[in-house]
């Protein structure tokens, strides 16, 4: 029945890609996405941008676009010139039917199963990259997918023609504020470079673990596995969550969480796995790949680890503020008194880490409550409103700067880990995790502390 | 505050809105309103005004007066609301008793169940992205006032100010705006179209465990379901230019059977400290 509505919605995303733009609409769009980052942007100054002056400069495009694609590229550019994350827009068709990757935390932003001219892109090559070592490699495979099938290892070097232009162009930018994020984002495009219509192939060129050249050919498939949600204007995503019990060479035990959205409908698997990991030694929630989600999660989430309601950090807006206050969970589902977990925490974070798992894991590194390893998070963690705009399209933008308890900001700067750990094409090409092992060797310790 | 009144409590009482609200704030930061207190600016000289017991007897009237006010013991109220530029919608029901108990559920779709009651002493929420917990400070002040079943008597011992500012547009309709201050320090501007006498909105200000928000609420389409006079359609205005669209489909009255207001498991084990 999901898939069904799914090709409904389609679709009507080739009809609104295909539909030239009327200039009326066009103009109303516009104006429309203007008006509201105008009344809705916690900066008065716009970051530095005449807002006024960039609506005159930009107006006369919009009234002239030919195409709803035309017209998206003149809200991408007004919104583009804040310089800020979580201002975009998702075509509407296609913001009904994006979908993450099927597997794996180190998953991408959720990407279009249609582009905006109404072509087919919800077919997936089944794999992630990182940019690391001046190239693109990949940085996981999906297990039992297209990729996985055809052979495709991690650490081998990807070598399409996007991937070398936005290399040169990642390297030409190294240092900049805003660099994860572009590295992120720029991987994204990447990968959402190789989709299609499902059941066609796309050659693809590699460079393997011995830098021997290897071109395969990657049936693309529609991601697969997890469960489908759907939240608000948030396009239907494919959540997973899994835990584990990780067992020490001494007999310690770690508990392991990994999921890739933050979703309401998550949270009772979330309690569940706290439940069953509440007698562990340590535990590591594993946030690598995880972009984000609704922002209020953190709150009951870090209350598992919280014995005291405890201010994780402030959203900043205009004319008001708002805190993040965890809720110490001191009841289960069973209705049995608990205790938070008070164990060792470790969050592993990467450069695709970003949004709400920035503000959980800023959050506890600022009150001390967690230890955190791995690589400098996204710095995209502006809290934002998805509004529908007249022609259907949805706008995110940002209504609010994020301080954390200890004042540090974290847009475009990330979270820095308290333990750094180097990502190397050798560990990705042998499967070792060296952040996990970082994670693992600090709880030892700590609970042989303890 | 910021109530209804009795004949609006008894079909949707504010703590559903601030169930939704609060889902709001969590999802979307929330939002900032013109403040109560500054929304009577424009008001007329205060020797053409009436008195405030003369505006709320005439609003009692207007709903259906003080002895059927008086007959009604509990009430269930449903609905449904949405947020539409958020693609947002779900279903609430809102169960209230005298003295003062009440109890809100609301499911949304895509996050699932959220409930908020006040037993007669313990407040306390449930919802998917906070978990059980209790109501503490402003927030139990507020559903502590929102939970008063006869708020619509206006009782004036339950105030410590209650002031006629002025007459005001709100809504489409001449109204007095009066400002309440209730005993817990809560406090809103309500208009009562100056006709009619019916409230047709309310501004205050919201907590939350994130903060507080302004708020500016519309109440229109009044009608009866067997007892007062209730408005069956709600608009709230937060900031953000985010508007939520509540709309009444039925109310029962004098059926809630007492365990309704019970604490819920969870709750008492956390109330057991």
């Amino acid at each position: 029945m999901v898939e069904i509505l799914i090709s409904l919605l389609l679709a009507a995303t080739l009809a609104l890609g295909a539909a030239p733009q009327r200039a009326a609409d066009a103009v109303a769009t516009f104006d429309a996405a203007w008006q509201i980052v105008n009344e809705t942007h916690f900066d008065s100054d716009f970051n530095g941008v005449d807002w006024v002056a960039l609506r005159n400069e930009l107006r006369p495009r919009a009234e002239s676009a030919q195409s709803a694609d035309e017209l998206r590229e003149v809200i991408d550019e007004m919104l583009g010139r804040l310089g800020q994350s979580h201002f975009r827009l998702w075509p509407g068709g296609a913001a009904a039917t994006m979908s993450l990757p099927a597997q794996g935390n180190e998953g991408r932003e959720a990407r279009e199963g249609w582009d905006s001219r109404g072509v087919d892109r919800s077919g997936g090559v089944g794999f992630g990259v990182v940019f690391l070592e001046g190239r693109f490699l990949v940085r996981h495979v999906d297990e039992n997918g297209p990729a996985a099938e055809a052979g495709v290892e991690p650490g081998w070097v990807v070598l399409t023609p996007l991937a070398a232009e936005l290399s040169g162009e990642i390297r030409g930018s190294s240092g900049e504020l805003g660099e994860v994020a572009a590295r992120a984002r720029a991987g994204d495009a990447v990968v959402a470079d190789l989709d299609g219509s499902p059941g066609s192939d796309v050659e693809v060129a590699f460079l393997d673990s011995s830098d021997d050249l290897v071109k395969l050919a990657i049936e693309r498939r529609r991601p697969t596995g997890g469960q489908l949600m759907k939240f608000g204007n948030l396009p239907p995503l494919r959540v997973h969550m899994d835990s584990r019990r990780i067992t020490g060479d001494d007999g310690e035990t770690f508990g392991l969480i990994q999921f890739n959205i933050w979703l309401p409908l998550l949270a009772a698997s979330f309690d569940q796995a706290i439940e069953d990991l509440r007698d562990v030694d340590g535990m590591i929630i594993d946030l690598r790949g995880n972009r984000g989600g609704l922002g209020a999660m953190v709150m009951g989430t870090a209350g598992h680890f919280l014995d005291e309601p405890v201010t994780l950090g402030t959203m900043q807006m205009r004319d008001n503020e708002l805190r993040y206050v965890t809720n110490p969970r001191r009841v289960n589902a069973a209705g049995e008194r608990v205790e938070p977990f008070s164990g060792p925490l470790a969050i592993l974070v990467d450069g695709s880490t970003a949004s709400t798992s920035e503000v959980f894991a800023g959050g506890l590194q600022a009150v001390g409550r967690a230890r955190i390893f791995g690589q400098t998070t996204m710095g995209a963690v502006l809290p934002s409103l998805l509004d529908r705009l007249p022609n259907g399209d949805v706008l995110q933008h940002a209504i609010a700067d994020f301080v954390t308890a200890d004042g540090r900001e974290l847009e475009g700067y990330g979270v820095i880990p308290d333990r750094g750990v180097v990502l190397t094409r050798e560990d990705l090409v042998d499967g070792h995790d060296a952040t996990l092992a970082a994670a693992i060797a600090w709880m030892k310790k700590e609970s042989a502390r303890r | 505050m910021s109530r209804f009144g009795l004949t609006a409590r008894a079909g949707m009482k504010q703590p559903a809105l601030a169930g939704v609200l609060v889902f709001l704030i969590a999802v979307v930061g929330g939002g900032v309103g013109v403040h109560a207190a500054e929304s009577a600016q424009q008001a007329a000289a205060a020797e053409d005004l009436p008195d405030v017991t003369a505006i709320i007897a005439h609003y009692i009237e207007a709903v259906g007066g003080e002895e059927l006010l008086r007959s009604l013991t509990s009430s269930h109220a449903t609905g449904s609301f949405s947020i539409a530029s958020q693609g947002l919608d779900g279903t609430l029901e809102v169960f209230a008793a005298a003295p003062n108990k009440l109890l809100v559920l609301t499911t949304i779709a895509g996050m699932g169940e959220s409930v908020t009651g006040f037993s007669g002493e313990i407040g306390w929420s449930m919802d998917p992205t906070m978990g059980p917990r209790l109501l503490q400070g402003k927030e139990l002040d507020q559903i502590r006032d929102q939970a008063d079943f006869y708020s619509d008597l206006y009782d004036p011992a339950t105030f410590s100010v209650m002031e006629v500012l002025g007459i005001e547009d709100f809504g489409g309709a001449n109204c007095y705006a009066v400002r309440f201050v209730r005993l817990s320090g809560l406090e809103a501007v309500e208009f009562f179209e100056v006709g009619n006498g019916l409230i047709r909105g309310m501004k205050n200000t919201q907590e939350s465990i994130m903060g507080s928000i302004a708020v500016t609420t519309f109440l229109s389409e009044y009608r009866e379901f067997g007892g007062p006079l209730v408005p069956t359609m709600i608009v709230q205005e937060f900031g953000m230019g985010q508007t939520a669209e509540i709309s009444l489909v039925t109310v029962e009255y004098n059926s809630v059977p007492d365990a309704t207001f019970d604490l819920p498991t969870e709750i008492s084990v956390l109330v057991g400290g």
